[in-house]
This record gives structure tokens, C-alpha cells and sequence, in this order.
């Protein structure tokens, strides 16, 4: 019965909300009017009661400080990560370009016959001792490799590991 | 309905891209619901406005990783506010400002200073406020969620993560025990 009676209670409280009086809800279940006029009387009251509008200027006041925080969240963090994303990624990827096609050259150049073809993935693993050449030295070679003069601290001969551990 | 979801979701849509008018109008939609809710679970005006506050801040922060589901965002709105509402309680309570009980007395709310129809107004919430005080926590949460801030027994229940069943007999059972 009761599972019924909560069932007719939000019937009543739709009615109630698009304008139907107490009375005529009752007039819709007679056999449950008796329990049901105190509930639906409960439920007016507490409509009533917890129906208290925000004022205009705190609904204003609100609103200017969750958009203001908007702006702070959206405008600088956003935009200055964007320009950073923007930014690095260019540079990143013209560098790793030119590392790969500074791989390619370099292994390609067509010298020796004893020149051994490194894939430029494995240049990863050769790159402290390539930084230091440019164009027109032989860098990766079976045979030991002599560095230009003057070339500082670093040894005048680096030994270049076997192709086969490459 | 189908079409306020629809363009509800739209406004969601433009928000999550950074459409700042999209998200004010979610505000101005809702705000009001969030406030009344706000309001008869603290009972303080000031509060319920300093708490109205932090939900949009929180939901404009969460707003990237929410995905509507087919539930409105007032659901997802008020799961906010009750969490905001109970770490407020709490932390009202620690300061040992006010008592821990969450609602206005009568006189608090007649003493409150302000327009005329404002004070009734205080005065019918804080009578409300105080009947409900007897109510189980699951009870009150009903009748703000469906008095309060004017949900559907299908939006109370997802916010409660109950059935609507469930919820309509929480409902009955708060109604009759008001009486």
C-alpha cells in the first residue's frame, strides 16, 4: 500500500506544480485523500519555504567572480602553454631533422672503400664523437678516424665500434 | 526536454572549447537551483553565496574531463555543491563559528536585517529549516534536492546514485514525517 502511496504522492506534486489545487488532487484518489492531504500540505510548506530567490546583486556578483576566474584559468595559463607547444615543437622537429639528414649525409658520402653505412637511428649511440666533425671529414669509418688539429681535450683517435654491435 | 539537453550539451560543447558566453550561460541557468539548494543546507545567505561561488569555480575547472551521459549538468552541478556544502559544514564547525547544526533558528532569521519580503523570506526557511531538523540526512537531501533546487525524481536519483523508486519513497516517508 504504501509503495503505491508514494507513488500517487509524486502524481499529486507534478498536478501541484502545473497549477492544480489541493482539492482537486485529492478529488483524483478519494481512497487515499484522508493520508495523502497532510503529505501534500508538508510538501506545500516546504516548497514555500525553501523557495528564496538569489538577489540580483549577489547573482551578479557571483557571476563577475567565476568569469573573472574564467579569464585568469583561460587567458593566461592556456595561451602561454599554447605559445609555448607552438613554439617548441617546430624547433624540436627541425632538429631531429637535421640530425637524421646529417646521419644520412655523413654515412652516405661515398669515400672509402672500407666506409661502413650507419643507419642514422644508431648515430644516437656515435653522437659525442660526431658533434665535434662538419662536412668533409670522414666520421664513421672501421678504421680509427683522426680528429682535425686543436681539437681541444678530446682524443686524437676515437675508435668506432664494429658494425655488427652498432 | 530532449531539446534543452540537446542544447544544454551544445552550450557544454562550446564551454569545454573555451567559449567563455557558452559557460556564462550554464551560470545563469543554473545558478539559481544551486543557490536554493545551497541555502537550505547551510542556512545562511552569505554562505550559500560563498559556496555558490566555489561550485562554478570547481565545475568551470572540472568542466574539461565532464561528460554529460545523458544526465543533465545540473546533476553533475549538485555533486559539487553537496560535496562544497559538507567540506563547508565542516570546516564551520572547526572554526566553532556557529554550532554544528547547519540550519538558521527562527530568531537568527528574524533578526536578519534586509527588505521586508527577504526577512519572511528567512523567517519561512528558518521555520522550514528547523521542522526539518527531525528528518534523516537522506531525507533532507530529497526534499532540498526536489523542493529546493526543483529536480526531477530522475535527476535526484542520479544525484543520489539511488533508484527513482528509492528515492520517491525517501520522498513520502520525509513528507509524512513534516506533518
Amino acid at each position: 500500500m504504501e509503495i503505491e502511496t508514494h507513488d500517487i504522492v509524486e502524481e499529486c506534486l507534478k498536478l501541484l506544480r502545473h497549477g492544480s489545487s489541493l482539492e482537486e488532487c485529492l478529488e483524483l484518489y478519494p481512497k487515499e485523500a484522508a493520508e495523502l492531504e497532510p503529505v501534500l500540505r508538508s510538501a506545500i510548506s516546504v516548497r514555500s519555504g525553501l523557495e528564496t530567490d538569489l538577489p540580483a546583486t549577489a547573482r551578479a556578483r557571483i557571476r563577475g567572480q567565476v568569469l573573472t576566474e574564467w579569464d585568469r584559468q583561460h587567458h593566461l595559463q592556456p595561451k602561454r602553454w599554447d605559445w609555448r607547444i607552438s613554439s617548441i615543437f617546430p624547433k624540436l622537429a627541425l632538429t631531429v631533422i637535421r640530425w637524421s639528414m646529417k646521419g644520412i649525409w655523413i654515412s652516405s658520402s661515398p669515400d672509402a672503400p672500407s666506409d661502413v653505412k650507419i643507419p642514422p637511428t644508431s648515430l644516437l649511440n656515435c653522437r659525442q664523437f660526431c658533434w665535434r666533425f662538419r662536412s668533409g671529414w670522414k666520421v664513421f669509418s672501421k678504421n680509427p678516424m683522426v680528429c682535425p688539429p686543436n681539437s681541444g681535450s678530446y682524443p686524437s683517435v676515437i675508435a668506432i665500434p664494429a658494425l655488427d654491435s652498432v | 526536454m530532449p531539446a534543452e539537453n540537446t542544447n544544454e550539451d551544445t552550450l557544454v560543447l562550446s564551454a569545454q572549447q573555451g567559449d567563455r558566453d557558452a559557460f556564462a550561460q550554464l551560470y545563469e541557468a543554473n545558478v539559481e537551483r544551486v543557490y536554493r539548494y545551497l541555502l537550505s543546507r547551510l542556512g545562511e545567505p552569505a554562505d550559500a553565496e560563498d559556496v555558490t561561488t566555489e561550485v562554478f569555480i570547481n565545475a568551470m575547472k572540472a568542466l574539461p574531463s565532464y561528460r554529460p551521459k545523458g544526465t543533465p549538468l545540473i546533476a553533475w552541478l549538485f555533486r559539487i555543491a553537496h560535496n562544497q556544502a559538507v567540506n563547508h559544514i565542516k570546516r564551520r564547525a572547526r572554526r566553532q563559528e556557529t554550532p554544528l547544526l547547519d540550519t538558521p533558528s527562527l530568531e537568527q532569521a528574524a533578526a536578519y536585517e534586509g527588505p521586508e519580503e527577504e526577512v519572511l523570506s528567512n523567517i519561512r526557511l528558518g521555520e522550514v529549516a528547523q521542522a526539518m531538523q527531525d528528518l534523516t540526512d537522506l531525507q533532507q537531501q530529497v526534499l532540498n534536492l526536489r523542493f529546493a533546487a526543483d529536480l526531477s525524481i530522475a535527476e535526484v536519483a542520479t544525484v543520489m546514485s539511488r533508484k527513482e523508486g528509492a528515492v520517491k519513497f525517501l520522498q513520502f516517508s520525509a513528507l509524512r514525517a513534516l506533518r
